[in-house]
């Protein structure tokens, strides 16, 4: 692993590349006229084989293809939906892609209705596109969300809590009642409980943890679940 | 628009037809020139060398975060809150869990051999037996009669 280093905005990145090996840049960075790799955020930069990019503190959502995001729909029309999803510009949502919709059989989607939807085309000049069905046309978790709570959180963390690597959940889990929850690209989290103190302690922790590096992960569990037995 | 009424070529190759046959040839030429000129139109004069020069080493741009840092589905459900959202959680990890054969099964495959090799007698046995002592049945005709 690199050590970290922090990017600015408009730093040349030196990146020693082996022979015949391509380079993959990934947010935040950008390749010059120059053949230079530029910054393009201020962040840490992370490397991975040959994969670069930034890891920086963001707010807004900026969509690209194939990410997972939680909107909420804002607007109904004959055929598409539009969607707000954090972005600069709402996102259509067709009718036809939820799964066994046809023109006479429309899913039943109200405004303000939360969605888990797959954004399909991410492009900085165009509208975006979500789609609520994978490649074999089968909703497979996505689609509207009932009941429930959502929160927003910065978009650093809901990377990181969605990291295969990152074993939060996974260890909070174990010792409390079962829970749902998604967590969208785009910086929104839903979670729905049987219980309301559940749910208010998970808001907390979720919260919480954007301050907690990695390691120290074990032991803020264990602070966590005593909090958390003492509410009881 | 109205299409254009074509002569046939049998027409054309007639003596008298030998001026309009060669104004038709001349209009051909000229408009596949013309098409020729419109596809160039859109091809641009790239300096070979300098292409060359940029493609010394080769830069992906990927704008989206889930190559990087392995992001997986978002959809997540434990202790058993949603068992359907847990079995694509499954399914997305890869984690398949192996049927066990063994324990699907209720009856012995040796049982099942010996339970059928002493009531085949009793049951099918019964069945062929009645159909070869069957009455015959009386023709139809008969009964339609009565």
């Amino acid at each position: 692993m690199l050590e970290s280093i922090v990017a600015l905005p408009g730093d040349e990145i030196e990146i020693r590349r082996k022979e015949g090996k391509e380079l993959v840049i990934g947010p935040g960075l950008r390749k010059d006229n120059q053949n230079t790799i530029v910054s393009m955020k201020c962040g840490l930069l992370k490397k991975k084989e040959n994969f670069f990019w930034l890891e920086s503190h963001q707010k807004r959502y900026v969509p690209s293809r194939n990410e997972y995001v939680i909107g909420i729909a804002v607007t109904k029309s004959a055929e598409t939906i539009k969607i707000d999803i954090g972005s600069s510009e709402y996102a259509s949502l067709s009718f036809l892609a939820f799964e066994n919709a046809t023109k006479r059989n429309k899913p039943n989607v109200e405004i303000g209705d939360l969605l888990y939807c797959r954004v399909l085309t991410g492009n900085k000049d165009m509208e975006p596109e979500l789609v609520c069905i994978d490649a074999a046309g089968k909703a497979s978790g996505l689609g509207v969300l009932k009941d429930g709570f959502m929160f927003k959180i910065n978009l650093e963390l809901a990377r990181r809590l969605l990291s295969g690597s990152n074993q939060f959940l996974r260890e909070l889990s174990k010792n409390i009642p079962p829970f749902e929850i998604t967590i969208g690209m785009n910086g929104r989290i839903w979670i729905k409980t049987s219980s309301c103190k559940q749910t208010i302690f998970l808001f907390q922790a979720i919260n919480q943890y954007s301050n907690v590096s990695e390691s120290d992960t074990e032991n803020f569990i264990k602070n966590l679940l005593k909090d958390y037995s003492d509410w009881e | 628009m109205k299409s254009k009424v074509n002569l046939s070529s049998n027409v054309l190759q007639m003596k008298f037809m030998k001026r309009t046959a060669v104004e038709k040839q001349e209009e051909l030429a000229l408009e596949e020139q013309k098409h020729q000129i419109d596809n160039e139109h859109w091809y641009l004069d790239v300096d070979t060398e300098k292409k060359v020069a940029t493609s010394g080493c080769s830069v992906i741009v990927e704008p989206s975060y889930t190559v990087f840092d392995g992001i997986g589905f978002g959809r997540m459900s434990f202790n058993g809150f949603n068992p359907q959202v847990e079995k694509i959680m499954k399914q997305i990890n890869g984690e398949v869990e192996e049927k066990d054969d063994k324990e699907e099964k209720e009856i012995d495959d040796e049982e099942m051999a010996e339970h059928y090799s002493s009531s085949l007698g009793n049951t099918i046995g019964k069945k062929l037996g009645k159909r070869f002592f069957k009455m015959p049945q009386q023709p139809k005709a008969k009964r339609l009669a009565t």
